[in-house]
């Protein structure tokens, strides 16, 4: 009984620590309180490991069975696009060395997250980030 | 011949030393030798579990919940043990053409864990060996696409060291974990164990 009671304590904690509407109040915190309709989602990459530029396939949905948006080359290692919330994207990046090609893949949904100060929703407008980076 | 004795006397005297110790710690501590086949009655209690897997690739953390036998020492568990991050794979889709994924793994299992415990000190508290294995399914969930490309039923077994108190036990053993073809199976599994309705006396 008594490990129930811990256990119910710990869980009931853990529980009220993650609520995003609990009410802490920071007046100093900067609070948006504007909901974004579009966010950037920013594309890391590798550097090409041949003298060819990268390949990066973008799409609305799934890179297997969503809709190509957008397909170019660069020798960048960032690129954004700038995309409407509440919609799943994802990303290729091409990468040929000698005879072998390796394609990474990233996606996510982008949302608009929030949190709660002062009783307020306060909207963040933080990247999402596709890591489309070859692996050491 | 001489240096062959040396070898011999030095390797009788620490074998000597490691008895002594053991049996000086077994008479001042209260630590008893048990017999690991004597257990032959039905103790059943409810259990709960968590556990870790890993490696130095890789790492899971796991929970459980089932039936503890503390008479015949053995535990009967469903378990879901998962990555919790998202891990970079390469998987061959031709010749020559790798993808790399973010891959996230998940394991559903029933564990079935038998032990033999070999020393006992303080009345209930005992430390032994454990044996067993993960029955279950494993699959995998990628960022950016539909598709799952690792599912399969697999049998994971381990074996390892198993430290008894009167409503908790530590393992910490090995794992064979062949779930990722990529990355390595052998994996260190350490396992908290509580039991909830074992009497006081």
């Amino acid at each position: 009984m008594k490990y129930a009671i811990v256990l119910f304590i710990v869980f009931s904690g853990l529980l009220i620590s993650c609520d995003k509407t609990s009410s802490s109040c920071d007046e100093d915190k900067v609070c948006y309180t504007a909901k974004p309709d579009s966010l950037y989602i920013e594309l890391q990459l590798s550097n090409s490991p041949s003298d060819e530029p990268v390949q990066v396939n973008f799409y609305i949905g799934n890179s297997d069975d969503g809709e190509l948006y957008y397909s170019f080359e660069t020798n960048n290692t960032t690129e954004y696009f700038l995309m409407p919330v509440n919609q799943k994207y994802s990303a290729e990046a091409v990468y040929q060395y000698a005879d072998i090609t390796t394609i990474a893949v990233d996606g996510d949904r982008l949302e608009a997250d929030y949190f709660m100060n002062c009783d307020q929703k306060c909207y963040k407008w933080d990247d999402l980030v596709f890591d489309l980076k070859l692996k050491d | 011949m001489q240096e062959y004795l040396f070898q011999i006397r030095s390797k009788f005297i620490i074998v000597l030393i490691i008895c002594l110790s053991f049996s000086k710690l077994s008479n001042a501590q209260g630590v008893y030798t048990i017999s690991p086949f004597a257990s032959n009655y039905f103790d059943p209690h409810f259990g709960i579990q968590a556990e870790s897997y890993f490696n130095l690739n890789d790492f899971y953390v796991g929970f459980g919940i089932g039936l503890e036998d503390t008479g015949f020492d053995y535990t009967a568990s469903f378990n879901v043990g998962f990555r919790p991050y998202f891990k970079k794979v390469l998987i061959e889709k031709g010749e020559n053409l790798f993808y790399q994924y973010h891959e996230k793994t998940f394991l559903i299992s029933i564990d079935l864990e038998k032990r033999f415990y070999f020393l006992e000190y303080n009345g209930q508290n005992r430390i032994g060996i454990y044996t067993g294995g993960k029955f279950g399914y494993f699959f995998g969930n990628y960022r950016g696409v539909s598709e799952n490309f690792t599912k399969k039923f697999l049998i994971a077994p381990g074996a390892g060291l198993s430290w008894e108190f009167k409503n908790a036990r530590m393992n910490l053993g090995y794992l064979l974990l062949n779930g990722s073809e990529e990355l390595t199976p052998h994996m260190i599994q350490f396992k908290l164990n509580l039991f909830f309705n074992k009497n006081d006396d």
